[in-house]
């Protein structure tokens, strides 16, 4: 169970720096494009 | 500007996105290592460097390649700067559903008072003696390349052959013994080395390579110390010291009756 609890939490914690990956991907890719 | 924007987004092509696609990975893939490694101020310098090199990328209208080549450097530095983590990172991966357990319960429920006895024994001996030793209790999840950098041994655990490993100046007496089951399955084996700043400077490499190994893989180590004797404990990256025989009975008695019977 305790294993379960910290697998989920660092699934949580990577989340924001996807999210973070996404915008900064999506800014370059628009700017090296236009 | 918008009007370019608004004109790129609806007529986007295949190769573009699979260009974005490519970045979103290749972004992630560099913010997850740096975000392992707690690595706060480069993340900052590589939000930075990549929004720099997209304005460049505009101003001066590169071609695509130039922007790519100019991440590709920064991917570069964080493999070379975070190799050792990122090979930690996939032996981690690796190890999962791997974690298996493939005893046989009755021959431990058997067996297991005795290697208790046993590696408290020869533990205690090696602290009364200042032979520094190293003893990882594995549930056969250590990965391959540790134990092959051992010499294998397989033997049914006993003082004896405990303390003749760590005997200073024998071959083996370097290196950690892996403890699998109720098997002596190696000796001799190199560990990773924690690279945790704010440890007591008076924890020598033996201790560091505990907490090392313990960071990353389900296991246990148990060290005594060459200087001064004393025996720790380390469990998921933290390092418990003084460990009596009661500490040590319960560490050991949670190794065969929770972790591997569970």
């Amino acid at each position: 169970m305790k294993k379960n609890e910290i697998k989920h939490k660092n699934k949580f914690s990577a989340i924001p720096y996807f999210l973070l990956a996404v915008v900064l991907a999506g800014i370059v890719w628009i700017l090296m494009n236009i | 500007m918008i009007d370019k924007i608004i004109n790129f987004v609806t007529n986007v092509q295949l190769v573009h996105v699979i260009e974005l696609l490519v970045l979103i990975l290749t972004f992630f893939f560099v913010l997850n290592v740096l975000r392992n490694n707690k690595a706060k101020l480069i993340i900052v310098f590589f939000v930075g460097y990549s929004l720099l090199v997209g304005a460049l990328s505009y101003l001066l209208d590169f071609p695509v390649y130039v922007t790519l080549i100019l991440f590709a450097f920064f991917i570069l530095a964080v493999v070379i700067l975070f190799a050792t983590e990122i090979k930690r990172a996939v032996w981690v991966s690796s190890m999962k559903g791997s974690d298996a357990k493939n005893w046989d319960s009755g021959a431990i429920k058997e067996n297991a008072k005795e290697c208790i006895n046993e590696i408290i024994k020869a533990v205690q001996s090696m602290s009364k003696n200042n032979v520094g030793a190293i003893i990882i209790l594995s549930n056969s999840n250590l990965p391959s390349a540790i134990l092959d950098s051992g010499v294998a041994i397989n033997s049914d655990i006993s003082s004896a052959l405990i303390e003749s490993v760590f005997f200073p100046k024998t071959p083996l007496h370097d290196g950690a013994m892996v403890i699998n089951g109720t098997k002596v399955q190696a000796a001799g084996c190199f560990l990773p080395l924690s690279q945790e700043i704010n440890l007591p400077k008076d924890l020598g490499t033996r201790h560091r390579a505990g907490i090392g190994i313990t960071e990353t893989i389900n296991v246990t180590a148990i060290i005594v110390s060459e200087e001064t004797g004393v025996i720790s404990v380390a469990q998921k990256g933290k390092l418990k010291r003084y460990a009596d025989t009661e500490m040590l009975r319960n560490t050991l008695k949670s190794f065969y009756w929770q972790d591997m019977l569970n």
